[in-house]
């Protein structure tokens, strides 16, 4: 999206987007129309970038907040998987537990 | 041809507890465990020494789970704070039953942590589908809250599988026969309800 300036002088706009697979040019001219759609495409990148923004400070929040409680949880999980292994249990095909012969 | 496995060289017994206290989750401890969950035997007879010698490491890590605990109220807004700790609180006590195990005191607490996490999910989530919330934000947030819920879904299951494997099993007389009875059972979901 930009505005162009002639060779002769004036201004007009432009804008890309993709159409089967191809980029293709619009060229809106210079009048109130134009102007009126370069606000709105002014107005739409705003928006996308808010919503990047949006989902960055939310996936940066959640890992913040996760980060230390998967931590724990995966320490809680080993601490009682080695409770079983010191009690004589093992893994039968790395998922029943069962006790080993002779313990 | 014989396989000679690498025998790994641990630092004592003490030393891997202070180390444990000292980081949050020592490396050296979580390897050993899994070092004997994939059959070092070596591995295995280390463990036994220091479950049996330390039952304070479930202590430890139960001060970082109510540190983590304190974590989630705390950034919670007032009102809904008040009534997760007191929720927290109930739930602990009918976890726990008459004597828990310092390993099932453990699970519990992970247990309200994630019970926490899931409802705080749950509710940042409906707080943000109140809001102007698009559709791939939308998802991620819908996509915290399940996570959330299958960490505490993982949690009630281990603390059921411990309590059915390490708790003692009592044996009645009933006329010539033996019938095991397993110790103390607790319905671990209706708890939390």
């Amino acid at each position: 999206m930009s505005w162009e300036t002639r060779q002769r002088g004036g201004r007009y706009y432009t804008r890309s987007r993709r159409q089967g697979g191809r980029i293709v040019r619009e060229y809106l001219g210079s009048g109130e129309v134009a102007h009126l759609m370069a606000q709105l495409d002014e107005l739409e990148r705003q928006e996308r970038e808010h919503e990047r923004m949006m989902q960055r400070r939310a996936r940066s929040e959640a890992e913040a907040g996760e980060a230390p409680i998967h931590a724990l949880h995966e320490s809680v999980e080993l601490l009682a998987r080695g409770a079983l292994l010191a009690a004589g249990y093992h893994r039968h095909h790395g998922g029943v537990w069962r006790r080993k012969r002779g313990d | 041809m014989a396989i000679k496995k690498m025998a790994l060289a641990l630092p004592e017994t003490d030393t891997i507890l202070a180390e444990f206290k000292e980081k949050r989750g020592s490396e050296g401890l979580l390897e050993l465990i899994r070092a004997a969950d994939r059959g070092d035997g070596e591995a295995l007879s280390r463990l036994r020494v220091l479950y049996a010698a330390a039952p304070e490491l479930a202590s430890t890590v139960s001060s970082w789970q109510y540190a983590a605990e304190l974590e989630i109220i705390g950034t919670t807004q007032p009102g809904i704070a008040e009534t997760f700790a007191v929720q927290a609180d109930r739930w602990r006590k009918q976890l726990a039953g008459a004597d828990p195990s310092p390993i099932e005191t453990l699970l519990i607490n992970r247990i309200i942590l994630d019970h926490l996490h899931a409802l705080k999910s749950e509710h940042t989530l409906q707080q943000k589908m109140q809001g102007a919330l698009s559709l791939p934000l939308g998802d991620f947030y819908q996509k915290q809250a399940e996570r959330a819920q299958r960490r505490l879904l993982r949690s009630i299951k281990t603390l059921a599988e411990i309590r059915k494997l390490l708790r003692p099993t009592v044996q009645v007389n009933i006329a010539d026969k033996q019938v095991n009875v397993a110790g103390d059972v607790h319905t671990v979901k209706e708890a939390l309800e």
